[in-house]
């Protein structure tokens, strides 16, 4: 596979534990859990921004190698 | 044997008949239908009654009709495959009744068609301007078929020179609680890789899940038998964040190393360092729920 998928796959990843984090956030009635989770949900959102943006990248690149 | 037994087992008869015979004749006798082909299906249909009903001569004697027809049905579909001209006496040819945005009258008295049936049939394939008509053409089965003028089409990818993403056919690889090693086979993939995919969703087993696609994307889109059963318990699903966050650092860690951008091995490094506050924080997390 190349690096595309493999880094597209991840992020999708990514993508199921974020939801994963708000679905925790929402259902649980402690607010220190709230506030935990919070910082949690904010890093891992960081990632999957960064990574997006290389994945773009990525994309570029391939679809000029294929254009060779 | 008394007479309401006999019309059964000859109705039986006849029913099997027909199966076998329309099975032979195939599919293309229902979908191009031209007028001649719709009134044979019709005979064919009148001869099997016939055939269940008519006490007065055996099942045997009206077996023939039956047969005839279907014969010189599936010869003639032979025959036009094979000859051009022999195509034409039996179907007819296409008429053409708009062209180059403008209406054939010639061409509409050939097929006796008036003007308010062409409008109707244009408005049918959502042509409701002549002008946006570049042609129109009535097929041997009755159907109209249109072409938009190149301006009024609805706009593709291909024409804004927008590169897709090949999205091909996708495959069914799980029906009825069976996994079709045939369909997976055909797309390349293997059932290990289908059981990590189904448990990265929580799913253990197979024959919990009605239905599973799989897209050329690799996507999997799946539907249990129990609707209930699509959220795992709490407990097991934190199990599951856990080992989606490892494997993600994992990953991340192998892009860092097979990279040889040095900005992207310290974006990848960095985002490796994060996940593993993450990772931290959420064990913390789970230490305190248990």
């Amino acid at each position: 596979m190349t690096i595309y998928s493999k880094l597209n796959s991840t992020l999708n990843t990514l993508d199921g534990v974020l939801a994963d984090f708000k679905e925790i956030q929402l259902e649980t009635s402690d607010n220190e859990i709230k506030k935990k989770f919070y910082s949690m949900i904010k890093l891992t959102d960081d990632i999957i921004n960064k990574l997006s943006v290389r994945l773009e990248c990525i994309q570029k690149e391939e679809s000029q190698y294929k254009e060779k | 044997m008394p007479d309401y037994l006999q019309i059964a087992l000859r109705a039986l008869i006849s029913y099997i008949f027909l199966l076998l015979l329309t099975r032979l004749m195939g599919k293309r006798e229902i979908s191009q239908l031209t007028f001649f082909d719709y009134c044979v299906g019709i005979t064919i249909g009148s001869i099997t009654s016939i055939m269940s009903t008519e006490t007065s001569t055996g099942w045997y004697n009206i077996l023939p009709a039956l047969i005839v027809f279907g014969l010189l049905q599936i010869i003639t579909s032979y025959l036009s495959m094979k000859s051009k001209v022999f195509r034409q006496i039996m179907e007819g040819k296409q008429n053409v009744l708009i062209r180059n945005g403008r209406v054939l009258e010639k061409n509409m008295l050939k097929s006796r068609i008036n003007t308010d049936e062409l409008l109707s049939k244009l408005r049918q394939k959502n042509a409701f301007k002549i002008a946006d008509v570049e042609t129109a053409i009535l097929e041997t089965d009755g159907k109209f078929s249109v072409q938009l003028k190149s301006n009024k089409q609805p706009i593709t990818p291909y024409m804004m020179n927008i590169k897709t993403q090949y999205n091909g056919l996708p495959a069914l690889v799980i029906e009825e609680g069976k996994v079709s090693g045939e369909n997976l086979k055909n797309m390349k993939l293997t059932r290990s890789w289908l059981m990590s995919k189904l448990a990265e969703q929580g799913i253990y087993d197979i024959s919990n899940v009605m239905l599973a696609q799989v897209d050329t994307s690799g996507n999997l889109y799946m539907d249990l038998y129990n609707d209930s059963d699509n959220k795992p318990n709490k407990s097991q699903s934190k199990e599951l964040i856990l080992a989606k966050l490892e494997k993600i650092k994992t990953d991340l860690n192998t892009y860092s190393l097979d990279t040889d951008n040095e900005d992207a091995k310290k974006l990848y490094k960095e985002c490796e360092a994060s996940t593993k506050v993450i990772i931290n924080q959420f064990k913390k997390y789970m230490n305190q729920q248990s």
